[in-house]
C-alpha cells in the first residue's frame, strides 16, 4: 500500500502507462470522448494527468480483512496438502484424449490452475484470515476439477459427494446449535465468534448447483460446494479453538454481553433507518446523487433483528457497519448542503480526493478506539476504492470530468465512512462494556 | 486477482462492470476465477441465462388466440408451444445450410458467408410449392429434411426454419417458440455437450432447426423474428410474442429467475 499511495503521489513522472496514455489521445482522438470535447462547457481531463495506476495490476482493498486470533501453522499446512492432494489426482497436462470436449478441459484446466494460484495467493496475503479465505476457495476450486476428472476416470457418481455436502451441512448446524460464546473481552470475542457465525452459517445456506444438462460439469460443481462446506466448516472450527485456547481457563460466556448489545445497537440502527432520506429521484445523478444513493443503500441493507442475523456477534458487527453509515450519510448530507460536494475539475483535483480516500482509510485505524472493530466497518470502502482505481487506471486519452462521477462518488464515500469510522466504533466499544 | 475486465472503446468501463465488479465483496461474496471466466464468456457471446431453478422437464401448452379459437383451428392466430415437433441439423459450415431457392427449377440462391459473429437467419415455410424451393447444403441428409417437410400439413401447420452459429462444445435447446401472424419468436437454453463429444473451444458450427408451428401461417405477413438463448433450465412460462394475443399469463407454469438474456432480432427469409 506504501508503495502504491507514493506512486499516488507521484506527478509529473512520464511512465509508460502514460506514454501509451498520451498516444491513445491521438490514436483514438476519432473514438475516444470527443462527445464532451470542443462544443460543450463541460471541462474535460486527460488520462495522462490521472493517478498512474497499473491497469493490469490486481487490485486489493488497502484494508484487509482480519481476525483477532491467531491460526495455527498446521491449520494451513493442511489445508494446503488438501489443495496439492487434490490437484495430484489430474493428469498434468489434461489432453484431448482425457476430456475430448474441449470446453469442459478448459473448465477443469481453469479451476486446477485457479486453485494453485490460490496457493500463491494464500502465500502473499496479508492477514491471515485473508490467507485462510484463499486457501479455501482454492479447496474448493481444486475438488470441482479432481471431481470432475474422477467423472471421467472413473465414472464417479453425484451420490457420495452429495451425502458429504449433507453431513458437512448437518455438522454445522450442530457446532452453530453448541456454540458457546466464550470471551473475556466482548470487542474481541464479538469479533472472532462474528467470524464463526458467519462461516457456519455460509455452510448451512449454501446453494446447492442446479442440473444444466453436462453430467461432468455437474458433479464438479457438487464437488467445489460439497469441499467448500468442509473447508468453512473446518475453518470455523479452527477459529472456535484457537480462541478458546488463547482464553483464560476460567474464561465464562459473553453470550448474554453481546445480545444485549446487539439489541441496543439494532434498535439504534432502527432508529436511525426510520429517518433515512429517500432515494435521490433526479433523473440524472451527479456526484451528490450517487453518493447519497449508494451510501443510503447500504446504511439501509442489513438485518433489524437478531433473530434474523447470524447470531448475536454479527449482529453487533452488522449494526456497528451501518450505523458508521449512517453518521458518514449525516456528514456527506452537511457537505451537500454546504455546497462543499462539487465535481473536481482538474486532474489534480481527482488526486486529491483519492489520495484523501487513502488517508482516511488509513487514519480510521490509527485514530480507532477498537481498530479491529474498526477495521470490519472500513473494508467494504476499501474495496470501493480499489474498485475506483481500478475504473480509473482504464480510463484513455481525453474526456468530459463528468465521466469520472462514479469513480470520484465511490472516494468520497470511501472518505465518509472512515472519517465515521473511529467515533461510531468508539460508542459501540461502550456499549459492549456496558451491556 | 480481485479486479478485472476490459476496457471501452469510447473509455467508458461499463460495459465490463457486470463480469469485474462481483469482485467487491459490499456487493457480493468474490467469485472464483473459473465463475468470471464462464461468467465473460456468457457475456460475450450473448449466451444468457436462466437460474436453472427449474427441473427442465418439458411441457407443452397452447394459447388461444384473441379471436377465441385454438391456434391449431380456425385460422391463423396466436400461440405458443414448448415441444413442437423439430428436426434439428449441425452443420460445420460458415453460411447457412438450408436456404430459399429462387425458383423450384433453380437451386442457386445459397447466401454467402456472413460476416456477422452471430447471425441468425430464418424462413417461413407455409406451402408445399415454398417448400420445394427449399435447397439443402450437400453435407446435409436432404431425405430426413424432405420427410420432415412431406408430414407436415400446411392447411393447419407451418414450418419454420431458425439457422444460427453456436460454439461446437454446446448445443442450443428449444424451450419454446411462439407466434402471431406477423411475428415468430424462440427461446432457448445453451446446454454443454457431454464431456466425450470432441470438440474445440471458439470454434462454431450452424444449427439449423426446422419446426413444425401447429398453425397456418401466411410467410407474407410475418415480418418480425426474435431469438432469445439462456443457460440451465428452459424458462416454460409461454413466450408472449408482441403485438397479438400472445401467452395467458396464467398459463405460466412455474417461474424462473434470468440472470442475463441477449434477444436477438433479425430479418428472415420470404
Amino acid at each position: 500500500m506504501d508503495e502504491e499511495r507514493a506512486s499516488t503521489r507521484e506527478q509529473g513522472r512520464t511512465t509508460r502507462r502514460g506514454l501509451l496514455a498520451l498516444a491513445g489521445t491521438s490514436v483514438l482522438a476519432g473514438c475516444n470522448g470527443l462527445a464532451g470535447l470542443g462544443g460543450g462547457k463541460e471541462p474535460t481531463i486527460r488520462a495522462y494527468d490521472l493517478p498512474d495506476i497499473d491497469p493490469d495490476e490486481d487490485r486489493e482493498p488497502a484494508i484487509p480483512e482480519s481476525v483477532p486470533v491467531d491460526i495455527a501453522p498446521d491449520h494451513f499446512d493442511a489445508t494446503r496438502n488438501r489443495v496439492t492432494t487434490l490437484l495430484a489426482e489430474l493428469p498434468t497436462p489434461l489432453g484431448p484424449e482425457d476430456i475430448p470436449n474441449g470446453y469442459v478441459r478448459q473448465q477443469l484446466s481453469d479451476a486446477a490452475t485457479d486453485a494453485t494460484a490460490g496457493l500463491d495467493d494464500a502465500r502473499d496475503a496479508r492477514t491471515e484470515l485473508v490467507a485462510l479465505e484463499s486457501l479455501r476457495r482454492a479447496r474448493a476450486e481444486a475438488r470441482y476439477a479432481a471431481a470432475g476428472w474422477a467423472v471421467a476416470d472413473r465414472n464417479l457418481s453425484v451420490g457420495s459427494i452429495q451425502r458429504e455436502y449433507r453431513q458437512a451441512v448437518s455438522e454445522a448446524r450442530s457446532v452453530r446449535d453448541a456454540h458457546e460464546y466464550v470471551g473475556t473481552d466482548p470487542v474481541r470475542a464479538a469479533l472472532v465468534h462474528a467470524r464463526i457465525e458467519d462461516t457456519l452459517e455460509r455452510v448451512i445456506d449454501s446453494r446447492v448447483p442446479a442440473q444444466d444438462g453436462n453430467h461432468l460439469l455437474y458433479i464438479a460443481e457438487w464437488g467445489e460446494e460439497a469441499e467448500s462446506a468442509q473447508a468453512h466448516l473446518d475453518d470455523a472450527r479452527h477459529l472456535d479453538e484457537q480462541f478458546t485456547m488463547s482464553l483464560p481457563a476460567d474464561a465464562g460466556t459473553v453470550e448474554e454481553t453481546l445480545t444485549e448489545a446487539a439489541e441496543t445497537l439494532l434498535a439504534d440502527v432502527r432508529s436511525h433507518r426510520s429517518g433515512l432520506p429517500p432515494e435521490p429521484t433526479a433523473e440524472e445523478w451527479d456526484i451528490p446523487e450517487r453518493v447519497i444513493g449508494d451510501l443510503r443503500r447500504e446504511a439501509d441493507d442489513g438485518v433489524a433483528r437478531i433473530a434474523d442475523a447470524n447470531g448475536p456477534a454479527s449482529a453487533v458487527v452488522d449494526a456497528n457497519r451501518r450505523l458508521t453509515r449512517f453518521q458518514a450519510l449525516d456528514r456527506l448530507q452537511e457537505r451537500i448542503d454546504d455546497g462543499e460536494l462539487s465535481r473536481p475539475e482538474s486532474a489534480e483535483a481527482v488526486r486529491e480526493i483519492r489520495s484523501t480516500a487513502y488517508d482516511a482509510l488509513d487514519a480510521a485505524l490509527e485514530e480507532s478506539p477498537a481498530p479491529e472493530l474498526t477495521r470490519t466497518a472500513v473494508t467494504s470502502a476499501a474495496w470501493r476504492v480499489a474498485g475506483a482505481d481500478w475504473e480509473l487506471a482504464r480510463y484513455e486519452g481525453e474526456f468530459p470530468v463528468s465521466r469520472l462521477d462514479s469513480t470520484i462518488a465511490d472516494y468520497v464515500i470511501a472518505t465518509a465512512i472512515g472519517r465515521a469510522a473511529p467515533d461510531v466504533s468508539g460508542r459501540t466499544v461502550e456499549t459492549l462494556e456496558s451491556a | 486477482m480481485p479486479i478485472s475486465g476490459e476496457r471501452c472503446a469510447d473509455g467508458k468501463i461499463s460495459v465490463v462492470f457486470n463480469v469485474a465488479r462481483p469482485k467487491r465483496p459490499w456487493i457480493m461474496v468474490p467469485p472464483t476465477r473459473r465463475a468470471l471466466l464462464h461468467g465473460a464468456a456468457g457475456l460475450t457471446t450473448a449466451l444468457a441465462g436462466c437460474s436453472g431453478l427449474l427441473d427442465g422437464s418439458a411441457e407443452s401448452t397452447r394459447t388461444v388466440p384473441r379471436d377465441g379459437n385454438d391456434g391449431n383451428e380456425g385460422g391463423p392466430g396466436s400461440g405458443s408451444v414448448t415441444d413442437p415437433e423439430t428436426l434439428l441439423l449441425r452443420v460445420d459450415t460458415d453460411r447457412a445450410p438450408i436456404w430459399l431457392a429462387k425458383s423450384n427449377s433453380e437451386a442457386g440462391g445459397r447466401p454467402t458467408a456472413s460476416e456477422r459473429d452471430r447471425w441468425r437467419e430464418s424462413i417461413v415455410v407455409d406451402d408445399s410449392d415454398r417448400a420445394d424451393r427449399l435447397s439443402v447444403v450437400d453435407t446435409v441428409d436432404r431425405e430426413r429434411v424432405e420427410s420432415f417437410l412431406a408430414a407436415t400439413d400446411f392447411t393447419a401447420e407451418t414450418v419454420y426454419v431458425e439457422m444460427g452459429a453456436v460454439e461446437e462444445c454446446f448445443r442450443l435447446d428449444l424451450c419454446h417458440i411462439s407466434w402471431t401472424p406477423t411475428e415468430i419468436s424462440t427461446d432457448y437454453t445453451r446446454r454443454t455437450r457431454s464431456y466425450t463429444e470432441r470438440c474445440e473451444v471458439d470454434e462454431f458450427v450452424i444449427e439449423a432447426r426446422l419446426i413444425r408451428i401447429p398453425d397456418a401461417i401466411e410467410a407474407d405477413d410475418v415480418n418480425g423474428y426474435s431469438s432469445s438463448v439462456g443457460t440451465g433450465a428452459c424458462d416454460r412460462r409461454q413466450g408472449r410474442a408482441e403485438g397479438e394475443g400472445g401467452a395467458d399469463p396464467a398459463s405460466a407454469s412455474a417461474s424462473s429467475t434470468r440472470m442475463e438474456t441477449a434477444t436477438i432480432d433479425y430479418g428472415g427469409s420470404r
